[in-house]
């Protein structure tokens, strides 16, 4: 996200945390798409994903006096998301794993004809790189987590997490030029 | 170390990625009446725990002026008491550390199989042995974890009585009171009921919505929502029997 769009939402979370209930309408402008997305990819079902999103923004809504302001919000955001979603999953005895391979299967004609060469690209860039490198790349980029937090979710050391990210990074950058040339 | 930044190729391109679709349908009616909800409690709370603070500085207050007052009466004549020897209160400091608070919203959660909690969690999953072996009941646990160590274990019950179903989630505390899910924490201000442990049921309606929390070797958080008002008395007899 943004700093720009960071720094709004985490402004919206604060106004939410003051009781200010029209700081959700923004905060769906802003995030909406990005839970869905998630939430789509967790899920697998657009109606269901829906469904998702509408509890998520429930648990906003009774989780914002917890929200420690300064932190990062759109993180935050994604983690409810996220754990909402396995909740669905869950609760409807379906395995709750992320496949992490489904939330890079977004495309679809949700997508304007523009956005969604460039979406293709990505997920066909995405394709050719390891698990690992894939699995990175997601938490990074689409969880917004910090290496810390990345470390974390791996059982890598920091500096491991730092420099296996850069690494894929790396790749992906790499495919997406391929892609470019080979059109 | 400072933190890494992101690529911004990456970053961009990401952008168009996951907000290249539509908004999602969602109505946000609910939402905000939840905020509003959450906001009286709140509140409700603050005024709790203000009132407790000023009770506590009220006593204090005459503790001190207590003290204060026998030690300017003492050199007047006051009899020559020997202080008891092994006087039982606790040393300064070892008074019970208050436990670390974490949300059940961001907190890493596994789910997990009955037979690996088992020697994951110990004698904490035995209350629910029963419902993962019935053929009547369901069981689907989820571990929370927290400053990396497994912190609390949930496990959503449903269970047949006679003709209907029960469904219940129950919470037990896995660190020995080192932490505590914010959601879980105004359980200790239920009422204590005859039964020795804290609960409270609400009707709203049409249907029981209850809560308890027990102390059985291992603390159990249990939540229902059932047309039964004995639903969660039973559910309890079951974990605990």
């Amino acid at each position: 996200m943004p700093p720009e769009e960071l720094e709004q939402l985490n402004r919206l979370i604060a106004a939410l945390k003051r009781g200010d209930g029209s700081a959700l309408d923004g905060i769906l402008l802003l995030a909406g798409r990005r839970m869905f997305a998630l939430a789509r990819g967790i899920v697998r079902n657009t109606a269901d994903a829906e469904d998702v999103v509408q509890e998520c923004f429930l648990k906003i809504a009774r989780a914002a006096g917890s929200f420690r302001e300064g932190t990062n919000g759109y993180a935050w955001i994604m983690r409810i998301a996220r754990n909402t979603a396995l909740d669905f999953l869950r609760r409807n005895k379906r395995t709750a794993t992320e496949d992490i391979d489904a939330c890079f299967r977004l495309t679809d004609d949700r997508y304007s004809a523009e956005r969604r060469e460039e979406a293709l690209a990505l997920e066909e860039a995405l394709s050719k790189l390891t698990e690992g490198e894939r699995r990175l790349i997601y938490l990074r980029y689409y969880l917004d987590l910090t290496v810390r937090e990345i470390a974390g979710e791996t059982g890598m050391s920091k500096s491991a997490a730092a420099r296996e990210l850069k690494k894929a990074e790396e790749a992906l950058k790499g495919e997406l030029r391929m892609g470019q040339k080979g059109e | 170390m400072s933190e890494m930044e992101k690529d911004e190729k990456i970053e961009r391109a990401f952008e168009r990625y996951t907000g290249g679709g539509d908004l999602p349908q969602v109505d946000l009616s609910a939402a905000k009446a939840a905020l509003t909800e959450a906001r009286t409690e709140e509140r409700r709370r603050a005024e709790k725990r203000r009132k407790v603070w000023t009770l506590a500085v009220s006593a204090a207050a005459c503790l001190l002026f207590a003290v204060a007052l026998a030690f300017l009466l003492l050199p007047f004549g006051a009899p020559d008491l020997e202080a008891p020897s092994g006087s039982d209160h606790p040393p300064a400091g070892e008074s019970p550390s208050a436990p670390e608070h974490f949300s059940l919203l961001s907190a890493t959660a596994e789910s997990a199989g009955y037979s690996e909690l088992e020697s994951r969690c110990g004698s904490a999953v035995l209350p629910f042995r029963r419902f993962s072996a019935a053929q009547n009941a369901s069981a689907q646990y989820t571990v929370y974890r927290a400053g990396g160590e497994d912190v609390l274990l949930s496990a959503e019950l449903g269970y047949w009585n006679g003709m209907t179903k029960l469904k219940a989630t129950v919470y037990v505390d896995l660190s020995a009171g080192k932490y505590l899910a914010e959601e879980l924490e105004d359980y200790a201000d239920l009422p204590m009921s005859r039964d020795g442990y804290r609960y409270e049921a609400e009707y709203i309606g049409g249907e029981y919505v209850s809560r308890a929390l027990l102390t059985r070797g291992e603390t159990y958080y249990v939540s229902m929502i059932s047309h039964n008002a004995d639903a969660l008395g039973l559910l309890v007899k079951l974990l605990t029997e």
